[in-house]
C-alpha cells in the first residue's frame, strides 16, 4: 500500500543509484530528499530508505544524526536560523533571541506549539557588515533589530 | 614479498596485510580496540598506533598496509605517550564501574589502564548518563562504549544485520538501535562478544559471575551440523555463559543466538532425573535394577513371541556417534532386527538424491566452499536461520565480489543482501532447476565434461526438459519470465557456480524431487557433486547416518542389500508392522507429520521405550518405560559436523541425578539381557568406531529426470499454500528447553502477508484456525512482509502447538508443502 511519500523516494534512489558505485552511497541524496518530503528525517523517512537501499534503518539513522545539517527533529513550517557568532552577538542577537522566546516561546533546537516556526542557531555567514543576520528558509535578512525582525517573520504563516 | 624492520628485526612479509596484522603474527603486541579481522580497518580508537620512519606523525598499524624497506618502532616513548594519551581520552567519559561490570576482568580497557599506570582521566568532564535500549538478549550500557565501532561493523558488515549504531555525534553519540527504544535484531550476540568493554553483554548472564571466577571449558555447539566451536564459562562445575573466542574451532569465535544463548537446556526444568515406569496408566518413579529387569523379560518375550522385525528403534542427530553406534549394535545384534531409522522428513531425501544421482554415499559440504565462487544460487533456502555461521559465509561471499541469486517466496537475511532475487512460489525450486537447465541445453552450455556426456539416462533427462522452457517455468513459479531469463543468464555465465539447498525436517519446501534436480543441474553442467552443498541438519546428523542409523546402511555406509529393515514409513505409519520401540532423543509427537496417525500406531504398540534428557510429550503419552539420558555437556562423545569433521564433544558438568550416556544405557541393557556386545568402556567403543572402514561409494554420475509436481494443489477450499521451517532463535528439541531462548518467540505463529490477511479478515495477533485436509491447529496470527501472497509460514517446533497434525509423512517426489484454510 504505497502512498505518494513513498514513491517519490523509492523513484529518487532507483534514478540515483545508477550514479554511484555502491548502495550506500545513495543513502545521504536519499536523506536529502526524503527530509523535502517528509520535512525531517522521520522513521518513516528511515524506513522509505531502508527499503529500497537495502542498508539497514540504524545506519541510515547513525549517518542522518552524524550530520548535523540534516533534520533529525520534526520541523516548524518556516525555519529560522540566525547567527549569533561574535559579529551577531555583539550586534544583538542574543536579545533578539530572548524575544523570540518571550513571544514564540521559542528555544533554539526548538519548534512553535502551533509547527509555525523553528529555530537554529546558525554559524556565520559573512553578513558581518550588516550583522545581526538571519535566514528564514531559504530567505536572507541583515541589519535586524527588534522590531523589523517581528515584521519580517509576520510574513511567514 | 616485502622486507620490513619491526623494533629492529627484519622480517619478510606479504603486500597484502597491515602492519597490525604483521606484529600479530610475530607475537608482537600492539593494542588495539577497534580493530577485528572479520570486517575492513576502520582506524577508529588510535591506539594501535606506531612510529613509521620517514613519517613526523604516528600510524595506525591496523590500517596502514607495509611497504618495502619500512621501518616500524612498536614500543617507541612517542608511542607509548601516544597510548597513554589515548586512554586518558577514553577514561574522560567512562565510568568507573567496573565492580558491578561483567566484564571486568576480561576486559580491554581495564587490562590497558592497569598496563599504562592510568585509572582515571587527568582530565575532569562529565560522565555520560545515556538511556539504553532495551532487549530480551543484550544488555545496552551506552555509558561505558567507547564509541569504537567494533559492535557497529561486525553487526552490519559480518553479520548482515545492522541493528546497531552509533547515534548523533560529539559527547551525546551513543550506540543503540535506529529508533532508541528496542533493540530487536536476531540476537546473535556477535557485537557482545565483539565488545572490548562492558558496554554489551548478554542479559541471560547478566551478573551471574566475575570473570575471575570462570573456568573456560570448549565444547562443540549441540544444535545445528556447522559444529561451532562454544567455550563455556563454567563456575563450580555449572555451565554460567557462553561465547565465541577467536581462532577456535570451524566457526573461528562466530557463534549464533542458539550456540550462545542456547546451551541452559542443559538445566532445564523438566530434565529426567530417575527412570520411570508406567503403572495403572501412570508414570512413576522406578530404579535402574527395575527397569533393566522389566525390558530384559519383556524384550525377549517379544523376540520369542513375534520375532526380532517386531522391534524397532529410532536414533537421534542430536546424540553422539558413540551413542548411536552402541544403539544399532544392540538393535542389529542382541534384538536381531535393522529395523533402525531417524527422522526421514530432511537429510534422508538429500542421502537418498546423492546416491541415486552421484552414486555416492554421502556428500559433506565444504565450510568454506562460498568464498572462491563468483556465483551463488540459493533455492528455497533460510541458511542464515538453519546454519547461521555457515550463512554468513555467503554474505562474505558477496562482499568479496561474488553474485548472489535467491529464489525464495520469503525474505530472508540473504534474499536481503543478493544481488537478484525473485519470490517464486512455494515449492517451486524444481521447476527452476530444470528451467536453468532447459535454457543451459539451448544455449550449447551443458555436458560441458566427459563424465557429465556418460552419466546414464541423458537421453530421458533432456526429453523431460523440453517441457521446461522458460515461459513454462515462470509460470509455474509466476515469475517474470524476463527477470527468470537475467537470472539465468547470471548463473550460468558464472565460472565457479554454487547451489546450496538445506532439507531439513522443519523445512516442508523442498523435496526429494528437489534434490535431485539440484543434482542433476550440476551434473549436466559438468559442476559435479562438489558445486552442490546439502549440508545435513543437526549437529550430528551426519554422524548418525556414518554410523548407520538407518534400515539399509551398516555403519560406515556400507550397503545392506540382503535383508534391509523397515524405515519409520512403515514402522510408525502403518499399524502392525511392529510391536515395540526404542524412540532415542526425538519426540514425534511434536516433530513428526501426520500427528492423529501417528498417535494411532503408538497408542497400538506393546512397549514403547523413550530415553532422552527430558519427559518428551511422546514419552508422556505413550512411554512404558522412560530412562533418563545424559545431555550433550554431561557426556564424552564425538560429533560429525555437515563437513564429515569428527569433533570432540566433552564433558563439562556431572549429569543430573541418574542420568546415563546413551551409549551406557545400551551396553547396560545388552548385560541384563545376557548378550553383552563388548566395548565395555569409552575408549574400547571408539577405537570400535575409528575401525570403521568408510565406504563412500565409487562416483558414477546417473541423471534422474523428475518432474516437477505439487503434492496438494491448493484449491477453493484450502487456498494458501503452507510453508514450514525453521526460524533463527530455534531448531526444535533442545531450544524449546532452553529458558533464554524461549524468551523470543515461545509461542507458535503464522506470518501472512498483509494482503491475504485483509482477504481473510485477519489482524496481527488474532487467534486463528489453520485446517488442512488432515488436521487443524489453532496459532495467532503475524501480519509480514516477509511471506509473499498465497502462502502462510510457520515455524515447526515451538511450544503448544499441533501442527503436525495438518501435515502429511510423505514418501514421494515432490515437496510435502500443504494447502491450507485460515478462520478465525
Ligand atoms: S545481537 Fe547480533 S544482530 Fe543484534 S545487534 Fe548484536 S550483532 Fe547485531
Ligand atoms: S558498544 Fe562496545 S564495541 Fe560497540 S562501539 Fe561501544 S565500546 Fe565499541
Ligand atoms: S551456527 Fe550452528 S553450530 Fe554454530 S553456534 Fe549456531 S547453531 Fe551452533
Ligand atoms: S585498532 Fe587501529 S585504530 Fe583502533
Amino acid at each position: 500500500m504505497e502512498n505518494n511519500n513513498v514513491k517519490t523516494i523509492r523513484d529518487f534512489i532507483e534514478r540515483e543509484k545508477k550514479s554511484y558505485a555502491s548502495i550506500e552511497s545513495t543513502v545521504i541524496p536519499a536523506l536529502h530528499e526524503a527530509e523535502g518530503v517528509y520535512g525531517w528525517i522521520s522513521p518513516e523517512a528511515i524506513e522509505d530508505i531502508s527499503n529500497y537501499t537495502g542498508v539497514s534503518k540504524a545506519k541510515i539513522k547513525g549517518t542522518a544524526t552524524f550530520y548535523a545539517m540534516y533534520k533529525n527533529k520534526p520541523m516548524g513550517r518556516h525555519l529560522i536560523q540566525l547567527c549569533t557568532n561574535v559579529v551577531c552577538m555583539v550586534m544583538g542577537s542574543e536579545s533578539l533571541l530572548s524575544l523570540l522566546n518571550e513571544r514564540y516561546e521559542l528555544e533554539p533546537g526548538g519548534m512553535t506549539s502551533d509547527g509555525r516556526f523553528s529555530l537554529v542557531i546558525m554559524e556565520c555567514i559573512g553578513a558581518c557588515g550588516t550583522a545581526p543576520a538571519m535566514l528564514v528558509d531559504a530567505d536572507y535578512y541583515d541589519n535586524l533589530n527588534e522590531k523589523n525582525i517581528f515584521e519580517i517573520l509576520d510574513k511567514y504563516q | 614479498m616485502i622486507t620490513i624492520t619491526i623494533d629492529g628485526k627484519k622480517v619478510e612479509v606479504e603486500k597484502d596485510t597491515t602492519l597490525l596484522q604483521i606484529a600479530l603474527a610475530k607475537d608482537i603486541d600492539i593494542p588495539h580496540l577497534c580493530w577485528d579481522d572479520r570486517i575492513r580497518p576502520f582506524g577508529g580508537c588510535r591506539l594501535c598506533v606506531v612510529e613509521v620512519e620517514g613519517y613526523d606523525r604516528l600510524l595506525s598499524a591496523c590500517s596502514t598496509p607495509p611497504e618495502n624497506g619500512m621501518v616500524i618502532y612498536t614500543n617507541s616513548e612517542a608511542v607509548i605517550n601516544a597510548r597513554k594519551a589515548v586512554l586518558d581520552m577514553l577514561l574522560i567519559h567512562h565510568p568507573l564501574d567496573c565492580p558491578v561490570c561483567d566484564k571486568a576482568g576480561n576486559c580491554k580497557l581495564q587490562d590497558l589502564a592497569y598496563k599504562y599506570g592510568s585509572t582515571e582521566s587527568a582530565f575532569k568532564e562529565e560522565k555520560k548518563h545515556a538511556v539504553s535500549a532495551e532487549s530480551p538478549f543484550i544488555e545496552l550500557n551506552p555509558n561505558r562504549c567507547i564509541l569504537c565501532g567494533k559492535c557497529v561493523r561486525v553487526c552490519w558488515e559480518h553479520q548482515g544485520v545492522g541493528a546497531i549504531n552509533l547515534i548523533d555525534k560529539g559527547f551525546n553519540t551513543k550506540i543503540s538501535p535506529a529508533f532508541q527504544e528496542v533493540l530487536d535484531c536476531e540476537f546473535c550476540g556477535q557485537c557482545v562478544d565483539a565488545c572490548p568493554v562492558g558496554a554489551l553483554g548478554s542479559k541471560p548472564f547478566k551478573y551471574m559471575s566475575l570473570a575471575w571466577f570462570l573456568e573456560e571449558r570448549d565444547n562443540i555447539c549441540p544444535y545445528c551440523s556447522v559444529g561451532c566451536t562454544i567455550t563455556l564459562n563454567v563456575r563450580e562445575r555449572r555451565i554460567i555463559s557462553a561465547k565465541g573466542v577467536k581462532n577456535k574451532g570451524v566457526n573461528n569465535g562466530d557463534l549464533c543466538g542458539r550456540g550462545r544463548y542456547g546451551v541452559d537446556f542443559v538445566y532445564a526444568a523438566n530434565r529426567l532425573t530417575t527412570p520411570l515406569i508406567r503403572e495403572n496408566g501412570m508414570l512413576r518413579q522406578s530404579t535402574w535394577d527395575e527397569v533393566m529387569q522389566y525390558l530384559s523379560i519383556h524384550l525377549r518375550k517379544i523376540i520369542k513371541t513375534k520375532g526380532p522385525d517386531s522391534i524397532g528403534a529410532i536414533g537421534s542427530p542430536r546424540c553422539t556417534i558413540e551413542d548411536n553406534y552402541m544403539l544399532q549394535k544392540f538393535m542389529r545384534s542382541v534384538i536381531g532386527t535393522n529395523n533402525i531409522d531417524s527422522d526421514r522428513f530432511g537429510y534422508a531425501k538429500i542421502q537418498q538424491a546423492v546416491e541415486m544421482t552421484f552414486g555416492l554415499h554421502t556428500l559433506p559440504i565444504s565450510l568454506n566452499s562460498p568464498l572462491d565462487k563468483d556465483v551463488l544460487l540459493v533455492l528455497e533456502s533460510d541458511i542464515t536461520s538453519t546454519h547461521p555461521i555457515w550463512g554468513l559465509k555467503f554474505i562474505e561471499a558477496v562482499q568479496k565480489g561474488a553474485k548472489l541469486i535467491v529464489m525464495d517466496p520469503r525474505e530472508t537475511k540473504l534474499s536481503k543482501r543478493s544481488s537478484k532475487w525473485l519470490r517464486i512460489k512455494p515449492g517451486t525450486s524444481q521447476a527452476i532447476l530444470n528451467g536453468i537447465m532447459k535454457a543451459a541445453i539451448d544455449k550449447g552450455l551443458h555436458l560441458k565434461n566427459k563424465r557429465s556426456r556418460e552419466a546414464g539416462n541423458l537421453d530421458a533427462l533432456i526429453q523431460l526438459l523440453k517441457a521446461y522452457t522458460i515461459q513454462q517455468v515462470s509460470d509455474i513459479a509466476e515469475i517474470c519470465s524476463r527477470e527468470f531469463t537475467e537470472v539465468i543468464d547470471m548463473f550460468l555465465k558464472g565460472e565457479r557456480r554454487l547451489t546450496a539447498i538445506t532439507i531439513g525436517p522443519a523445512e516442508n519446501n523442498k523435496g526429494l524431487g528437489t534434490a535431485l534436480a539440484a543434482s542433476n543441474m550440476v551434473m549436466l553442467l559438468g559442476d559435479g557433486p562438489q558445486a552442490l552443498q546439502m549440508p545435513a541438519t543437526y549437529s550430528n546428523t551426519y554422524g548418525m547416518w556414518q554410523m548407520g542409523i538407518t534400515p539399509d546402511y551398516l555403519p560406515g555406509y556400507e550397503k545392506i542389500t540382503d535383508k534391509p529393515g523397515k524405515n519409520i514409513f512403515k514402522m510408525l505409519y502403518e499399524k502392525g508392522q511392529i510391536s515395540a520401540l526404542f524412540i532415542i532423543g526425538e519426540d514425534p509427537l511434536i516433530t513428526y507429520p501426520d500427528l492423529n496417525k501417528l498417535e494411532e500406531v503408538l497408542g497400538s504398540l506393546d512397549l514403547i521405550i523413550a530415553q532422552d534428557i527430558r519427559l518428551t510429550k511422546t514419552a508422556e503419552k505413550f512411554a512404558h518405560i522412560v530412562l533418563p539420558a545424559a545431555s550433550w555437556a554431561e557426556k564424552e562423545g564425538t560429533f560429525i559436523n555437515a563437513a564429515g569433521i569428527r569433533q570432540k564433544v566433552n564433558k563439562i558438568v556431572e549429569p543430573a541425578t541418574d542420568a546415563t550416556p546413551d551409549w551406557k544405557i545400551f551396553r547396560n541393557l545388552s548385560r541384563a539381557m545376557h548378550h553383552p556386545i563388548g566395548m565395555d568402556d569409552l575408549s574400547a567403543l571408539k577405537e570400535k568406531i575409528h575401525q570403521i572402514k568408510l565406504h563412500i561409494g565409487d562416483e558414477k554420475w546417473n541423471y534422474v529426470p523428475v518432474p516437477y509436481e505439487e503434492m496438494d494443489p491448493p484449491d477453493d477450499d484450502y487456498p494458501l499454500l503452507m510453508v514450514s521451517g525453521n526460524i533463527m532463535q530455534h531448531s526444535g528439541a533442545f531450544s524449546v528447553m532452553s529458558k533464554s531462548l524461549s524468551h523470543v518467540f515461545a509461542d507458535s505463529f503464522v506470518q501472512i502477508n498483509e494482503y491475504d490477511a485483509e482477504f481473510f479478515g485477519l489482524k496481527d495477533g488474532d487467534i486463528v484456525t489453520i485446517e488442512s485436509k488432515r488436521g487443524q491447529a489453532k496459532t495467532k496470527v503475524r501480519i509480514s512482509d516477509e511471506v509473499s501472497r498465497g502462502m502462510v509460514f510457520v515455524p515447526l517446533h515451538l511450544k503448544d502447538s499441533r501442527m503436525s497434525e495438518l501435515y502429511v509423512a510423505y514418501e514421494g517426489f515432490a515437496a510435502p508443502i500443504i494447502a491450507v484454510k485460515i478462520r478465525k
